[in-house]
């Protein structure tokens, strides 16, 4: 199991502004200025820390997925994974005092502040899986092995939330602090699960 | 000693442009390595195919090739149960290449990254990491290569561990190559200025970068690297951008198309060059004939003076540099008790606020009697350096604890600080030139403080003669022109600020930590502030202080604007621009209200009040109307969700001052809206910014939060009497529960209608659950909330 505590990356502010709704170019240049000195505080102001894992693929057809013992019914995932030996299972969360920012912010009435903080949190905690990918492909390169061009997650697609718990158990997440509710969302609401094939 | 042409290796450097080789990984994988496979072992099961691309490399015009050892370290071939063997590995392939090259190329024993992350990014501790290349780099010396080349890495501080590994186990040439994204950073987020200092300070003798992009992309980072390199630079890069086709890993830059950058490429500063991924050796002919009629262009003699974080570069003097002071456990108990406990949250609320308030550079001392400041000096330093990414300056007496601080922190440091006495320069000076941060010097000689301006001058002359000949320069050294106290010797000041002009005047960096000057007089921020000013009157580049002094801060920024250090005065326009006045004198509540202006509101309902206007038609004929407008302007797509926040917040000041100012005769009864984000689901921001929005236009708002079980909803709408019951949901299992709400509110009898919303919510659901109205987003909210309610 990789653990990382920290990553540490900043999300290109493109991403955040297109999160927002916005590019930067069409705000008025204060707004713009407010904005781009929100986006700094968030540099500060947020962590985010990560698990991730291989597990080989024991079974693999059309509509279903075993991995690491569990039985996940997804065309979609099955799909992605079609060519893969392992699955690549990745889990990255802000932790709960720092995503508490967001809605201290807007109780104080900032709301700009707020949809900043929301925004960039939303793009630091799905960077982080960009960045273990990148990570891996780096390690997997020597080897001819790289991972799927994309990554899939609970709730995505006809892979259903619930197997969210699957994911979630498997890289024990509770370790990062992070918990899952009956309707099999994870909180901190900041925190993801991701899959990827090892190909 | 290796020679070609009858130069060393660096001597080569100094007159030529290095031609190197290019793909080799990929060379082996077209002869028959397949997927999943020890590379490694492979090279040394096949060695005519290795023997066989090296040599075509050497035939096209490389004068350097790399081993085929860049994963061969404990770690990777680990993976292959090859641990016991990185010795033997790295020695055999090494001879292959050595023998490949003979007297016709130069060999780089390959190294690159393990593939774990260091703490406090991942469990790989900085000394173990060291280990590992020790033990590899030992054994490709000790085969006979001529240079160490560590490639490919993408976080600084495994970089730097490798050099230092390799520094301290051969005494070979030592190139290291960082990763750039097309963003130009590494993976882990550093610039490649930054990361060109950080690692001529680890120890590099060429700096430079390969993969991932393509020339084009290069020559802005090489320009970057170059501008503050006191080495060669090496550049390899991928030909072209990759893209995945069919399954492969393809580049889309022919080599005729990748030879028209290899001349921008040499004048931009690139001393070695050669391929990487997708290169053959046709793209390294190509290089070998450009080059051919190129000259190196020379490297600087020193290092800026400038310090590094993680991601980032301080420059010294060209800007006013604050160094903040607050980390230092002298006279914060709680500090103190945080750090005897070994809690760091309290040391990194100080680092932040500091950087919030616009500090440049963090000074850090943890010394406290009875505690090992060995270990919170690591601690302090793994938690600053990825939390608050500015450069720190290491400040302590401990010459080992200061020689632990520069070995693991992942930049171009700042030493606080090195007296000039005898004994203090001979334990100090090697770790300087051992890991070249800039340092802060005092002119404190074996005789104590020279009481005048001249015997300090005399103090910095003798050492700065023992520091340049250990091949420092002035670049890397701040003088202290040592503050005291005004209160016990009047003259104190002028002395001090006759050090500061002469060493501005000599070409020395200065700084001073001035509120020492004060001390012992009332008032002393008077004192502080104008010493400041007369000291960068005289040209001093730092200040250690307090950037949350908001007072000092502004003198900083108004000096600096005044001593032709603030170009086009930027950061002074910046810092007070958006006090100015016109705006207030000709914008109007609506207009200001629409751009969001909300630090005038009030000067402008001011205004208003004085020319007549009351309360209630401020509200109903400029608050309201400007909303409605900006809420029009957000449904037409020409405002986004920062605009309509930024209105937001202005029209919730408005309201804020004319209730607390003059509190609006007959304001009618609100409407009521209890709003929530239903049981199960925990998001939020989209049901807040709909309260934001809701109280704004006047309603009033019983927030229940998240998370909210459906009997607590209609519970509250009962007590309440509410008018309205919002609901947001996310996901479509949370969706659910509206219906529940919904027939609960029903069975209750409430007179409440109910409007839900959230990112799976439709029109159609909302109408398939029984729920009176459906909105898109905040601002439909209210516009739906206000139709419902007509």
């Amino acid at each position: 199991m990789e653990v990382f505590p920290y990553l540490p990356f900043v999300p290109d502010k493109k991403t955040v502004m297109r999160r927002l709704g916005s590019q930067k170019a069409s705000l008025p240049a204060e707004l713009s200025d407010n904005i781009d000195a929100l986006l700094r505080q968030a540099e500060s102001a947020f962590t985010v820390r990560a698990k991730a894992a291989i597990f080989p693929l024991e079974h693999l057809d059309s509509a279903h997925v075993s991995i690491a013992g569990a039985v996940v019914e997804s065309a979609m995932l099955a799909r992605l994974l079609e060519k893969s030996s392992a699955a690549y299972v990745m889990g990255a969360s802000i932790p709960a005092w720092d995503v508490e920012k967001i809605s201290e912010a807007m109780l104080a009435g900032e709301g700009l502040k707020a949809i900043v903080f929301d925004a960039y949190a939303s793009e630091y905690v799905d960077g982080a899986l960009d960045v273990l990918i990148a990570r891996k492909n780096e390690a997997l390169r020597r080897t001819r092995q790289k991972l799927t061009k994309h990554r899939f997650s609970p709730g995505y697609g006809d892979l259903d939330i619930a197997y969210q718990k699957v994911f979630f158990d498997l890289l024990d997440m509770r370790t990062l602090d992070v918990t899952i509710n009956e309707n099999y969302l994870l909180s901190p609401e900041k925190s993801v699960i991701a899959i990827a094939g090892v190909e | 000693m290796k020679t070609i042409d009858g130069l060393n290796f660096l001597d080569f450097l100094k007159h030529r442009i290095m031609v190197l080789d290019g793909a080799t990984g990929t060379a082996l994988q077209r002869s028959g390595m397949g997927p999943g496979v020890c590379p490694e072992l492979f090279a040394l099961e096949h060695p005519e195919i290795l023997t066989d691309v090296q040599r075509r490399y050497i035939d096209a015009g490389a004068q350097a090739i790399y081993t085929f050892t860049m994963g061969a370290n404990a770690h990777k071939l680990s993976e292959f149960s090859l641990r016991r063997d990185v010795r033997r590995i790295n020695a055999e392939l090494a001879a292959l290449s050595v023998k490949t090259a003979g007297s016709r190329a130069f060999v780089g024993g390959d190294v690159s990254s393990t593939g774990l992350f260091l703490a406090p990014l991942g469990d790989l501790e900085f000394e173990q990491a060291v280990d590992i290349y020790r033990e590899q780099i030992s054994a490709l010396a000790e085969a006979g290569v001529d240079f160490i080349v560590i490639e490919t890495m993408i976080d600084i501080q495994e970089a730097r561990a490798a050099v230092i590994a390799a520094k301290e186990c051969c005494d070979l040439p030592v190139v290291a190559s960082m990763t750039f994204d097309t963003h130009g950073r590494t993976l882990t987020g550093t610039s490649p200025a930054a990361a060109a200092m950080t690692l001529i300070s680890a120890g590099a003798d060429v700096v430079g970068l390969n993969c991932s992009t393509g020339p084009a992309e290069m020559v802005p980072l090489v320009e970057a690297m170059k501008a503050v390199s006191s080495v060669p630079l090496l550049v390899k890069p991928n030909a072209g951008m990759p893209r995945i086709e069919n399954g492969r890993t393809l580049f889309d830059m022919s080599c005729e198309q990748f030879r028209t950058y290899i001349k921008p490429l040499c004048e931009a500063g690139a001393n070695m060059i050669g391929g990487c991924c997708g290169t053959d050796p046709d793209y390294i002919r190509a290089i070998s004939d450009e080059v051919a009629s190129l000259s190196p262009v020379p490297w600087r003699q020193e290092m800026p003076a400038a310090l590094t974080s993680v991601s980032d570069e301080v420059y010294i003097g060209k800007s006013f540099a604050v160094i903040g002071e607050r980390i230092n456990p002298t006279g914060k108990p709680k500090l103190k008790e945080a750090l005897r406990a070994g809690h760091f949250y309290e040391v990194l609320d100080m680092a932040l606020e500091q950087k919030d308030s616009g500090a440049h550079i963090l000074d850090v001392n943890v010394g406290l009697p009875g505690a090992d400041e060995m270990q919170l000096m690591k601690k302090a330093i793994e938690m600053l350096s990825v939390r608050a990414k500015l450069p720190l300056s290491i400040d302590s007496s401990n010459p080992d604890v200061i020689e632990k601080a520069l070995r693991i922190y992942p930049g171009r440091a700042l030493v606080n600080s090195m007296s000039t006495k005898t004994e203090h320069l001979n334990a100090l000076l090697p770790l300087i030139r051992r890991y070249k941060p800039m340092f802060i010097l005092l002119p404190i000689g074996d005789d104590g403080i020279p009481q005048t301006a001249e015997g300090r001058i005399a103090e910095i002359m003798k050492a700065y003669e023992t520091i340049s000949a250990a091949g420092i320069g002035k670049d890397s050294i701040l003088v202290d022109g040592l503050v005291m106290a005004v209160s016990s010797d009047p003259k104190a000041a002028k002395e001090t600020l006759k050090v500061v002009r002469w060493c501005t005047e000599n070409g020395f960096h200065t700084v001073l930590g001035i509120s020492n000057g004060s001390f012992g007089l009332p008032e002393r921020r008077f004192l502080n502030a104008a010493y400041l000013v007369m000291a960068m009157g005289c040209g001093l580049s730092a200040a250690i202080m307090n950037p949350n002094d908001k007072q000092m801060m502004d003198m900083c920024c108004a000096a600096q604007a005044l001593t032709e250090r603030d170009e086009g005065f930027t950061q002074y326009i910046g810092r007070f621009g958006e006090t100015r006045a016109p705006e207030a004198e000709t914008a109007s509540v609506t207009d200001a209200i629409l751009t969001g202006k909300k630090k005038i509101i009030a000067s402008l309902i001011d205004a208003e009040i004085a020319s007549g206007a009351t309360p209630e038609a401020i509200i109903n004929n400029m608050i309201i109307p400007a909303l409605r407008r900006v809420g029009d302007l957000y449904e037409q797509r020409v405002y986004y969700l920062p605009q309509l926040i930024y209105s937001a917040e202005a029209a919730q000041a408005a309201f804020g001052y004319l209730e607390r100012h003059f509190a609006p005769a007959g304001s009618t009864v609100k409407k009521k809206v209890v709003m929530a984000t239903v049981k199960g689901d925990i998001h939020d921001i989209g049901k807040n910014l709909v309260v934001m929005l809701m109280k704004n236009h006047g309603f009033e708002v019983i927030d229940l939060g998240k998370d909210v079980p459906a009997q607590t909803i209609v519970d509250t709408a009962r007590e309440h009497d509410a008018d309205v019951i919002g609901l947001s949901a996310l996901i479509t299992t949370t969706a659910r529960e509206m219906e529940k709400v919904v027939r609960m509110v029903r069975e209750a009898g409430l007179r409440a209608k109910v409007i839900v919303g959230g990112a799976v919510i439709t029109e159609d659901y909302a109408r398939s659950i029984g729920a009176d109205a459906y909105a898109p987003d905040a601002a439909g909210a209210v516009k739906a909330v206000t139709k419902l309610l007509e």
